[in-house]
Order: structure tokens, then sequence, then C-alpha cells
């Protein structure tokens, strides 16, 4: 139970990354057509592993 | 001075189980939790990119500290290019279905490399640390 706070942390950022993009398009996914998916889809970005260590290294 | 390391060390093992659990269980839940299947798997390939992202920075951080040596540093980013390749291929295999050029089972298949390729970079932190 220690780690509480930080499992509700993460499972709070990534529920906010979620919520913000439906809120950002005033829609939910659920209720999407395809090409509204496929235009979220296009927006994920996908970072270079080589990268994200150096940001790691560097913050 | 020691023990402050230790601590930190199982702090950071322990982040990266919770965030195994997390993922794990997000990875399974959308299709039961979401009426859209297709957003579902827009959902997954969200969350195992926030996943591969933390995951690489924390690996960035614990080398800094000094807890993870060169070797291990190795280990992970092998892992680590492996979830990013998997991820290129999930996104890409996801759009085309969106547009109706794949069938669910080519995607579900390199959904399920994706899943077992993020498992195995989460487990290299118990291999390291060992």
């Amino acid at each position: 139970m220690r780690y509480r706070p930080l499992v509700e942390l993460i499972v709070s950022i990534t529920l906010s990354v979620i919520q913000s993009l439906e809120r950002n398009r005033g829609k939910r996914l659920d209720d999407m057509t395809d090409e509204e998916l496929a235009e979220v889809l296009s927006g994920v970005i996908i970072e270079d592993t080589d990268d994200l260590i150096k940001k790691g290294m560097e913050s | 001075m020691e023990t402050n390391k230790m601590m930190s060390v199982l702090g950071s093992v322990t982040s990266i189980r919770v965030l195994g659990v997390i993922s794990a269980l997000l990875l399974l839940l959308p299709g039961c939790a979401s009426r859209n299947i297709k957003a579902a798997y827009v959902k997954q390939i969200m969350v195992a990119s926030d996943i591969h992202r933390d995951t690489m920075t924390a690996v960035g951080k614990a080398y800094k500290r000094g807890m993870i040596n060169d070797s291990q540093l190795a280990v992970f980013r092998v892992s680590g290019k492996t979830v990013e390749v998997s991820l290129r291929a999930s996104k890409e295999a996801l759009s085309g279905y969106l547009k109706g050029e794949s069938t669910l089972s080519q995607l579900s298949r390199v959904l399920s490399v994706l899943q077992d390729d993020l498992a195995e970079l989460l487990q290299s932190w118990e291999e390291v640390l060992k």
C-alpha cells in the first residue's frame, strides 16, 4: 500500500492523456468514426528509444 | 547512504513492476471496457507508446544515477528498440485496418507481438537487477 500514490499517479497520467484527446475533439474515442480514429492514431508519437534514454539521462 | 541507494533501487523496481501490472491490465481490458473495438485498439497503441516512453526515460535516469551499468543499459536498449519497432508496425497495421486495407487477424498478430515485446522489456528489469 506504500506505493498506492504511485499507482494512482501512473493511472491518472494515462487516463488524462486519453481523456484530453477525447476532450479536445469533443468526442469520446468510442463514438468516433474510422476516419476520426485514424486521425487520432496518426497523432500518436512513437519516440526513438535512444532519444528517450538520453532525455532520461539529462533530466 | 547504502540504505538510501538500495531503497531507491527497490523503488524503481517496484515502479516498473507497477507499470507492468498496469500495462497488462490496460492491454487486456480495452476489449471488455470499450464498446468500439477499433477505439480499443487505438487506446492500446496510445498506452503502449506511453509505457515505452516512460520506461526508457526511467532507464536513462537509472543509468545516470549509477543504478545500472553499461551492459545492463545495453540490455534495456535492445528491448526498448524491439518495442519501438513493434509499436511502429502495430500503428501501421491498425491504420491499415481502419482504412479497410488489412484484416482483423493480421492486426491481432502484430498486436500480440507488441504485447510480448512489452512484457519482455518490463521483465528486463528483473533479469538485470537479480
